[in-house]
């Protein structure tokens, strides 16, 4: 799949403050996937690049990146095998480096895989420290292809419960999904490169919104407003075309993502953010027709979008929406005891106090079991919203 | 005239359940309920046929226990329909009155009529009614009754509703096949709001939502004509679903565990509830703050979702008589006060008030649509029921409802 080079950094539009951007893959997976980015042609300009694991040898592998081992004396070097308990104690043993690294850093990407060791166990701690020093912190996940097996899902639940906890917005990519993008017979290394990617075209859609000058400049406040603090669930599309049709076309491929499991997700959002990149001859009415429709899908949310210019994309658009669920609803009941959804803090500020304890039990996105007696039927379907649903599930409200 | 002219038979075929209601003409003012059928339904999901046969069943059982306490034989009913595919909107029609004195007839009235009829609609769908709601002379509006009123053009304001004709034949040939003659059938809606409002309530502008075991029929009236309806294919039994998935309980034991202390309402204070061990299962203790939690948040939406549907087409403001709440879930504990919340709107719990009858029939809302359909085929009774010197006599205000009724036709 050949991908257009994104943005090729110009001399003439250096930012007037510059936003430290840092992508840190965990584990194996997470590993490969900076290696992929960050090898690519279009390396962002001016990210960061670190891979933290346990295996040295896999870490060795990497190039481009920085690289950080961590749990040396607990594993030797030889990687986790598979356990977060591993995981998770090497990354305790070597806190204060992690510290260091997720240092003023403004915006942190997590990439890992969950079902193993490191990443699984050492994701969380690493961004609840991320959190603490301040960073909006995004998380993409992988989650275990099914004939993985139950013991790798229910750590890859365990994980991805606790990763929530801490990180602003956790993505998840499961694997069965890759299968239906790219296909059930393509090779597997296209289907990584496929997930991979998913992940490139996020954190290039926030470094855009940050760092390029455009039709409609966002700031980082309004991205921390939309999609900070929210601990939930995050469903994440892309799409680039070309050509005359490019708007329409755009709008299909959004819309169509597998990652996206029809519209729902979108709909039961509470923060989106819209993020277009096109040529000098963009116009607002371009943007206004991109956004239009995922504006009327996710009525609820908080939505922002940006706009940026960039000449290499004359005549064709991309555009990435990123959406995000509260996993508390800000709705309780008068007398219940509310989890404080963890307010992001300024840097300087003291660091909110999350606490790790108990793993959140969100609803994970349940396939046909939920409609219950409505299995088989035509789905009510109100604004992409399907309400056979049960409402408290749709709007992610814990009981 | 015959016997059988003078009873009428309502028969709804509901999600939960199917119920036939006969009532016996007095006068035109007067029905008089004089017998009850109902029976659980089989086959039917969110309002529509789903399994012919067992369908068919429900209707057979309904009509007998029907037929068993009226002490009449039923061969004719009249249908309520429902279902997410149901539509509606407003359309008028003009003519250009050709007499040469400018006088209005009979004939133009029925010209305006079919003029306003004639609408777009998709090509698989059939239109359940069009029903009047206001004429205009020359540009005057608010005229109910335009024969013999000189002008020069004649306009029609109706209200359109239409369906799929597919989903709506599954009901008619079910009832066909039970066999029953189907004399007429209406939208569940207007139906119900014949049962629950009076022609005051019509006129000061009302909202009757009747909220079944699979849909959400509405419909508004303002100015004594309806202005606006429609169907949201959500109702009680998402509730239970909503509690079968919340609280991990199989269906059957989540509707029980509805009625029997469900409240859409915040408990104000949380209680445990302990389900009953059946066949040696083990008790299970349930917050009933969490009952009512999934309750609130379902129903509240079902509201919402109306009332926004409602604001779209701009009646809400109108709405002086209030919200009318009908239909099985109206018997929903604490739906009252958290109606009056979302809509801002007195709320009242429907009876229907049009018809005479046992109080048990008349106070029950889940019937309130068979027995508007009774009101329903008294107007689509033919003409010489009620001589108009007879008719002359009677108040303004029933002929309006009189002229309503009889305006609708396939």
């Amino acid at each position: 799949m050949s991908r257009k080079p994104a943005a090729s950094p110009t001399e003439t539009d250096p930012a007037p403050r510059r936003f430290r951007l840092k992508l840190i893959g965990v584990g194996g997976a997470g590993g490969n996937c900076i290696q992929q980015i960050a090898s690519a042609a279009d390396a962002l300009h001016g990210v960061e690049w670190l891979a933290v694991n346990t295996d040295l040898q896999a870490l060795e592998a990497i190039v481009g990146a920085d690289k950080l081992q961590i749990g040396a004396t607990v594993t030797r070097g030889l990687g986790a095998g598979g356990d977060p308990d591993i995981g998770a104690a090497a990354a305790q043993q070597d806190i204060e480096q992690l510290k260091a690294a997720v240092q003023h850093a403004d915006v942190i990407f997590l990439a890992a895989g969950l079902g193993g060791g490191t990443g699984t166990g050492a994701s969380p701690i690493l961004a609840k420290l991320a959190k603490e020093q301040g960073a909006l912190v995004l998380a993409f996940v992988a989650l275990p292809f099914s004939f993985e097996g139950a013991r790798r899902r229910q750590q890859a639940e365990a994980g991805l419960a606790e990763l929530r906890a801490h990180a602003d917005v956790v993505i998840c990519i499961p694997n069965d999904r890759l299968t239906r993008i790219v296909g059930e017979n393509a090779p597997v290394t296209e289907a990584f490169q496929r997930g991979n990617e998913i992940v490139a075209s996020g954190v290039r859609a926030i470094w855009q919104l940050l760092s390029r000058k455009g039709l409609i400049n966002l700031d980082f406040a309004a991205l921390r407003s939309t999609l900070g603090g929210r601990h939930g669930e995050g469903v994440f599309s892309h799409a680039e075309a070309g050509g005359l049709d490019r708007l329409r076309e755009v709008a299909k491929l959004l819309m169509d993502n597998p990652l996206f499991e029809g519209n729902d997700t979108l709909a039961r959002a509470d923060g989106v953010l819209v993020s277009i990149l096109g040529g000098p001859d963009l116009t607002l009415a371009d943007v206004q027709r991109v956004v239009e429709p995922v504006s009327r899908v996710a009525q609820r949310a908080h939505l922002i979008m940006g706009a940026a210019i960039d000449e290499t994309y004359t005549n064709r658009l991309a555009v990435t929406v990123i959406a995000a669920n509260n996993a508390v609803s800000k709705r309780v009941a008068p007398g219940t005891a509310i989890r404080a959804p963890a307010r992001p803090t300024p840097v300087a500020a003291e660091p909110p106090p999350v606490k790790p304890s108990q793993p959140q039990q969100v609803p994970l996105p349940l396939e046909g079991v939920t409609r219950g007696k409505f299995g088989g039927g035509e789905p009510t379907i109100y604004e992409g919203e399907d309400l056979d649903y049960p409402t408290f599930l749709r709007r992610g409200i814990k009981l | 005239m015959t016997h059988t002219e003078q009873i009428l038979v309502g028969l709804e075929i509901g999600t939960s359940k199917t119920c036939a209601i006969v009532g016996e003409v007095l006068d035109a003012e007067n029905i008089q309920i004089i017998g009850i059928g109902q029976t659980a339904s089989q086959g039917v999901r969110k309002g529509e046929i789903v399994d012919m046969e067992a369908a068919s069943q429900s209707i057979h059982d309904a009509i007998a226990e029907a037929e068993d306490s009226a002490q009449v034989e039923i061969h004719n009913v009249y249908a309520a329909v429902t279902g997410g595919h149901i539509r509606s909107f407003n359309n008028r029609g003009s003519v250009i009155i050709a007499n040469e004195d400018g006088t209005i007839t009979e004939e133009e009235v029925r010209n305006v009529l079919l003029n306003a009829k004639a609408v777009n609609i998709p090509h698989d769908h059939v239109i359940v009614h069009s029903i009047r709601r206001h004429f205009f002379v020359d540009g005057h509006d608010g005229i109910q009754n335009p024969v013999g009123m000189l002008g020069a053009r004649l306009e029609a304001d109706v209200h359109i509703i239409h369906g799929v004709r597919t989903r709506l034949q599954n009901t008619i040939r079910c009832i066909k096949e039970v066999p029953l003659d189907l004399a007429n059938i209406a939208v569940s809606s207007f139906a119900s709001s014949l049962a629950v409002l009076t022609t005051d309530d019509q006129q000061h502008g009302a909202l009757v939502l009747d909220i079944g075991g699979g849909t959400t029929d509405y419909i508004a009236y303002v100015n004594g004509a309806v202005c606006h309806s429609g169907v949201l294919a959500v109702g009680g039994d998402h509730i239970t679903n909503d509690i079968a998935v919340g609280l991990r309980l199989p269906i059957p034991r989540a509707e029980r565990l509805k009625m029997e202390h469900g409240s859409v309402q915040w408990p104000t204070e949380d209680e445990r509830i302990t389900l009953k061990a059946d066949l040696g299962l083990p008790d299970r203790e349930i917050s009933r703050e969490k009952l009512c939690h999934i309750m609130n948040l379902r129903v509240e939406e079902m509201l919402t979702l109306v009332k926004k549907e409602v604001e779209k087409a701009g009646v809400l403001p109108l709405l002086r008589a209030g919200v009318f709440i009908t239909g099985g879930c109206a018997r929903l504990r604490g739906l009252q006060a958290l109606a009056e919340e979302v809509f801002g709107l007195p709320v009242h719990i429907g009876h229907s008030q049009t018809i005479n009858g046992p109080t048990s029939a008349i106070e029950s809302p889940e019937y309130s649509t068979a027995i508007g359909l009774l009101r329903f085929a008294v107007g689509c009774q033919p003409d010489q029921h009620h001589p108009p010197s007879w008719s002359h006599k009677l108040g303004e205000a029933f002929q309006i409802i009189l002229q309503r009724a009889r305006s609708l036709f396939m």
